[in-house]
């Protein structure tokens, strides 16, 4: 075993914390108060240094940067809070586009998603199916050399600001679920598509969007009819080699300690001197080097050309569970001053602790939920039977 | 960077794996239970040169890695062998870095002495049978050589537990911090491997057991209670393979990754044999079923370092900075 990072990831590493050093400014992360967790200028600044194209694969015509630099690169976008949910859902929409997708997608979206003049949103989920993804009932009729495509989706996020969305339809309704399914790159500008927002504990802003006999032609299909399915896989497959999601805790972590060394209890006594809070701390700092664990084994994996599977399903699971805990702690630890919002004078740490507390749970919802994680786990690591 | 066994380790495990597997049954480890250290295995393990390997050639060992001694205590904690390996191969390193021409070094190189560490109490891992007691002391270790009582204090985990209360002749230069880091590394390991063995023998159990007409592994109750076991287990088997390497390669944070290795693996051990004996009902209480064995182990091998509380301060002490004034 080695763990040491080759030398290029750490060279690039270097790079990447003078970028954020000279580009992640006040005003880009104040830009996300709204609740869309993008910044355009910031974005374009990471195409123009070839970091999304980067992430294409080689052998797609990206630029090759290899899976143990873009874990580099996530971890560090992460670790200094730059808002980056765009960046990961383009890496993967246009993979998966150069890996399946027709010459006309090929040349417009991909090409505009890597150089930072697009984004897409991934339009999977629906009122009816979230886990159960495959169940989409969104119609998409053929009609001509045309497709007429009609339903709603949910959490399309980003939406409002992407010209894409990466939509999962029903093509079949006669044969078993996984097998009638047709995927398509729709532009947003269609006549019929309406977009509504929809707001969040955890303030940030997601999309509903509604889809109303909305006609495109067949160059905005990707993979096969009643292929869907296929393309899905391939995201998820494109979604792993750039997994991020494992260092939500370190910002926290960071403000939690700032919060205790600068505060004192009722008695006078600081914070950071309570032995629980201590424990605490310790504690998600340990957990914390798991998810490190888990983060570098996956891009190691990833480097080595291996589709991992069940690690993916642990990573996830393990930072977004310990996360939540972890922002329960703290919020706790600063008691009723803790849910002081950042609008409030008095916020401690600028209401980050009430930040994260609000955030926190969705982390174990998204891409997955634990307990879908959990069916996996049991499933392909520990052969127990399929239970559903 | 390199995450998988070299060849010579997959070697090394193939090794090990056959011969723990073929030594160490569950009857030959109740059968130790009094004692807590089987002398015929010890003697047996002396022969694949366990006890010998990680200590430094300068020594007369023959200079292996400390992820290559811990292979050995993975296979260790998953058959619960009795026999203190871990404690000797930390204490003979500690006094062969310190003073390789040791006088008693020829003995524990060979396994003819047993040599353990103590750490805060006088009730001493393997201080039923060790030769050598190694303590940590503010200017360096203490070695102390005496003959052991072959007793050990009656205790929940089948440990030779003893007190001792001799303190011995300083050796200086030695780092008693890195003999407790290492241990905790390997015992690490050992707990990895005892929490896996704990959770196969749960998922064999529930794929078997029915009740309602159906195997109760078919229940996703208790499915997620072993997921999440596992999920912990293979990310403290990250973190040891990271303090392992950290601490062969002398990196700066290495004794800091141990200790949290140590604390994480011992959680996730105890979270596995707890799982799995819950889903054994009624049977996971009976003697006779060997999971109950892990589950006093998973606690009983972590406490040996003293209540993990004062591990978690000591980690604080190191890694939180001090309140602003």
């Amino acid at each position: 075993m080695d763990w040491a990072l080759p030398p290029h990831a750490e060279a690039f590493r270097a790079e990447v914390q003078r970028f954020i050093a000279e580009h992640l400014t006040g005003d880009v992360i104040d830009a996300t108060a709204d609740g869309t967790i993008h910044h355009w200028g910031f974005h374009r600044e990471l195409a123009e240094r070839g970091w999304l194209n980067g992430a294409v694969p080689e052998e797609l015509g990206g630029g090759g940067r290899d899976a143990l630099e873009m874990a580099v690169l996530i971890e560090e976008l992460q670790l200094a809070g730059a808002p980056v949910d765009g960046m990961g859902v383009a890496i993967v929409v246009a993979s998966v586009i150069l890996e399946l997708g027709n010459e006309h997608l090929r040349s417009t979206v991909a090409r505009q998603l890597v150089q930072g003049e697009t984004l897409v949103s991934f339009g999977y989920t629906e009122p009816d199916s979230g886990s159960d993804v495959a169940a989409a009932q969104t119609k998409a009729v053929p009609d001509g050399d045309d497709w007429v495509i009609t339903g709603q989706k949910m959490w399309t996020t980003l939406a409002h600001e992407a010209d894409y969305v990466l939509l999962l339809t029903r093509t079949n309704p006669d044969v078993p679920k996984h097998r009638g399914l047709t995927m398509f790159v729709v532009p947003l500008d269609t006549p019929g598509i309406e977009i509504h927002p929809v707001h969040t504990m955890g303030r940030e802003r997601s999309n509903a969007t509604f889809y109303d006999e909305v006609r495109i032609d067949d160059r905005w299909r990707i993979g096969e009819i009643d292929g869907g399915w296929t393309v899905m896989k391939s995201a998820l497959k494109f979604e792993r080699g750039i997994a991020g999601g494992q260092y939500h805790s370190a910002p926290l972590i960071d403000r939690a300690i700032d919060y205790a060394r600068t505060h004192t209890r009722p008695d006078g006594s600081a914070v950071i001197d309570d032995p629980t809070v201590r424990e605490q701390l310790v504690r998600s700092m340990i957990d914390l080097e798991v998810c490190r664990g888990f983060a570098l084994n996956t891009a190691w994996l990833a480097s080595e050309g291996v589709m991992f599977g069940v690690e993916g399903s642990m990573t996830k699971l393990f930072a977004s569970e310990t996360y939540k805990k972890h922002a329960g702690w703290f919020v706790a630890m600063a008691g009723a001053e803790g849910l002081l919002r950042e609008e409030s004078e008095h916020a401690p740490v600028g209401g980050a602790l009430d930040d994260h507390f609000r955030g926190a749970p969705v982390t174990t919802i998204y891409g997955g939920t634990s307990e879908i994680s959990r069916n996996l786990i049991a499933e392909a690591h520990l052969g127990l039977p399929r239970t559903r | 960077m390199h995450l998988r066994p070299t060849d010579d380790e997959r070697t090394i495990d193939e090794v090990f794996e056959a011969f723990f597997s073929a030594e160490v049954t569950s009857d030959r480890v109740r059968a130790a239970q009094d004692l807590g250290h089987d002398p015929d295995l010890w003697r047996r393990l002396a022969e694949t040169g366990a006890q010998s390997m990680a200590v430094p050639e300068a020594a007369g060992g023959a200079g292996a890695s400390l992820a290559v001694a811990a292979i050995a205590a993975t296979h260790l904690g998953r058959t619960l062998a009795p026999v203190p390996l871990l404690e000797h191969i930390a204490a003979t390193r500690a006094i062969a870095h310190a003073q390789p021409d040791h006088p008693i070094l020829h003995e524990l190189v060979t396994g003819t002495a047993i040599a353990t560490l103590g750490f805060d109490d006088d009730l001493v891992p393997a201080g039923a049978v060790a030769d050598v007691v190694v303590r940590s002391t503010p200017h360096g270790l203490s070695v102390a050589h005496t003959t052991p009582s072959l007793a050990a204090q009656p205790n929940s985990a089948g440990l030779p537990l003893a007190y001792r209360t001799e303190r011995g002749e300083p050796l200086a230069a030695a780092d008693g911090h890195r003999m407790a880091a290492e241990w905790q590394a390997l015992m690490a390991a050992a707990l990895c491997g005892l929490g896996r063995e704990a959770l196969t023998i749960g998922v064999d159990y529930v794929k078997e057991r029915e009740q309602f007409g159906v195997a109760v592994g078919t229940f996703q109750a208790i499915q997620h209670g072993l997921a999440n076991a596992s999920t912990q287990l293979e990310g403290a088997a990250l973190l040891t393979s990271r303090a392992l390497w950290a601490l062969d390669a002398d990196k700066p944070d290495a004794q800091t990754k141990s200790t949290m290795a140590f604390l994480f693996a011992a959680e996730a051990a105890q979270q596995s044999a707890g799982a799995a004996l819950q889903y054994h009902g009624g049977y996971g209480y009976a003697e006779e079923y060997d999971i109950q064995l892990y589950y006093r182990r998973a606690r009983g091998w972590a406490l040996q370092a003293g209540d993990p509380t004062l591990l978690y301060r000591r980690l604080a002490d190191r890694l939180l900075p001090e309140a602003v004034a």
